[in-house]
């Protein structure tokens, strides 16, 4: 089933490579002139003395990659559950809801890290401070262990949610905890130390603490990664619950 | 001969509303079934029900011998359900959409190619297959939602209004296919038309309430009521008082004055005869005489009370 959907997400690029393009490129320069060119004359480097371009850079491509995801699934799980109800088709399919639930994710994964990678070589070009070639192999393995988390909260949304105004409603709202409170810009350690404690042990948070650290310590804490990865699996088999219930299959 | 779908005492609430309430019976494989009735009367529901796409509160849905709560996955590639939405991926050609539905049930890309073809080629539609769903009309999509239903070659077929959007082209490919099918296939569907529940079934469920009020063939269903007829005489000027003389004539059933004419039932033709005796003396302008059908079955009088 991934790659069958895999196969129609590949079809429609091939019906819209414009704006594909587009995503893919314009994104990260805005993202990169909003974010890097205003903030790197407030924070020249991070606390432990990385040059801010840099240091944002991962931020970044997790903020690009989270919001190729929510298109995504929008799109093919929540638009097609509410509107057009071709969701059904997929509903249909002789796959568990388990397998379909692996499948949205898996398939929604894989493109958002190819348009992240993509994105990764775009920003390349925009940041003064020279990436290490190790950042195009790490980054993708922590923006999929980002995602999964990401692609969990979707999936829950799209099951739930039933009108598109509360739909947006609560993207904004993430967005805005998305920006501000998940050390995206700038370092969970300016929030007063009780706030910046919660949200470094949020699991959202997790996995672009413990890529800095791998990215400009070299140190990495596997509870980093495990509570995640962890907290993710619990997710989806919440979700399978969830759409089962909800569609009451 | 063998069910294909059995239903028992099958309920279905949707927030304490009964939308159906324990049904029992069963459909033969290869048969051509049609439920008809009223709005609201629970008709999408036990479509969707029977397709499994969604459950029951109550009872049992076996197909093939198989209970569809227990055993759904095994169940699923044997059917094939066509919603009344057009629901196919707008951003999609006819033929992905197609091709898309054949790779979920992992049917390999050669027989998905040779049936789209051969069913397109069949309904008329391989001049569509690479636009985008976006820019058909809702008659030649409804086709190309059929041609997706069949893509893995299901043993029943499960419609919820099959020909809505269609032409009278279009209808005619698409029942011309359909009940080339029965036989091989069992077909399920629900429809608004009468005529075309009229023109092909085997089976005519009729569902009130939740319920099924009538079941049998077309000559079973208007058995009580087959040799009523409905006449109906305009007259230039219909006075109160003619009208009143004529509907209490032995006979006439369910007289109704609308504008000059006067309707009415009778069991033979001969009560036409005795009404135009006694309206001799006013002036007609058009006459009619028409045998009972499925619509008049449906009339919301005769299905609760009956010509009486």
């Amino acid at each position: 089933m991934i790659k069958t959907l895999l196969v129609r997400r590949i079809w429609l690029i091939k019906h819209r490579p414009m704006t594909t393009l587009m995503f893919v490129l314009f994104l990260p320069a805005l993202l990169h002139i909003f974010i890097v060119m205003g903030m790197k004359n407030l924070v020249v480097v991070s606390l432990n003395n990385v040059p801010y371009d840099l240091w944002v850079f991962p931020g970044i491509i997790f903020l690009f990659s989270l919001s190729s995801m929510f298109t995504i699934i929008y799109r093919d799980m929540f638009g097609f559950r509410v509107y057009n109800q071709s969701f059904n088709l997929l509903t249909l399919a002789p796959k568990s809801k388990f397998h379909l639930i692996i499948a949205i994710l898996a398939s929604s994964i894989i493109e958002s890290i190819i348009y992240a990678f993509l994105a990764m070589i775009v920003l390349s070009f925009f940041i003064e401070s020279p990436v290490d070639f190790s950042f195009y192999f790490i980054i993708p393995i922590f923006t999929t262990l980002f995602l999964l988390l990401i692609g969990n909260i979707v999936i829950t949304l799209s099951i739930l949610t039933e009108r598109v105004s509360s739909f947006i409603y609560f993207i904004i709202i993430f967005f805005i905890f998305m920006i501000l409170g998940t050390g995206i810009i700038f370092e969970l350690d300016f929030f007063p130390i009780g706030i910046s404690n919660i949200l470094k042990h949020n699991p959202i948070s997790m996995p672009l603490i413990e890529l800095r650290n791998l990215l400009f310590t070299k140190n990495l804490d596997l509870k980093f990664v495990t509570i995640p990865l962890a907290v993710s699996t619990i997710w989806i088999f919440l979700n399978t619950a969830l759409i089962k219930k909800k569609l009451k299959q | 001969m063998e069910a294909s779908i059995t239903l028992k005492k099958v309920g279905k609430l949707i927030n304490d509303k009964t939308i159906l309430a324990g049904l029992t019976f069963g459909i033969e494989k290869g048969s051509l079934v049609a439920i008809i009735g009223d709005n609201e009367a629970g008709k999408s529901m036990l479509l969707r029900v029977i397709s499994c796409l969604e459950y029951q509160e109550y009872g049992q849905v076996f197909i093939n011998g198989l209970d569809s709560k227990k055993r759904r996955i095994e169940i699923l590639p044997k059917i094939s359900y066509v919603s009344h939405e057009l629901d196919l991926d707008p951003w999609l050609t006819l033929e992905e959409n197609i091709q898309f539905a054949g790779m979920l049930y992992d049917i390999d890309t050669e027989t998905i190619n040779t049936r789209l073809t051969q069913y397109a080629r069949e309904l008329h539609l391989t001049r569509y297959l690479k636009k985008l769903v976006k820019n058909i009309s809702p008659g030649i999509i409804r086709k190309g939602i059929i041609i997706r239903s069949l893509i893995h070659d299901p043993e029943i077929l499960i419609m919820d209004d099959p020909t809505a959007f269609m032409d009278a082209e279009s209808y005619r490919q698409t029942w011309d296919m359909l009940l080339r099918m029965k036989g091989e296939k069992t077909i399920l569907y629900v429809s608004q038309s009468l005529k075309e529940v009229e023109d092909a079934h085997d089976r005519i469920l009729v569902l009130e309430d939740g319920k099924i009020s009538l079941d049998g063939s077309l000559d079973k269903l208007l058995g009580g009521t087959f040799e009523f007829h409905q006449f109906q005489i305009e007259f230039e000027n219909l006075p109160d008082d003619l009208f009143q003389k004529l509907s209490k004539l032995p006979k006439v059933k369910n007289a109704s004055k609308i504008g000059q004419s006067i309707h009415f039932y009778g069991r033979e033709r001969g009560v036409f005869f005795d009404v135009l005796k006694n309206a001799v003396s006013a002036t007609m302008k058009d006459i009619s005489v028409k045998k009972l059908g499925l619509q008049d079955l449906m009339d919301a009088k005769y299905a609760k009370d009956g010509i009486h």
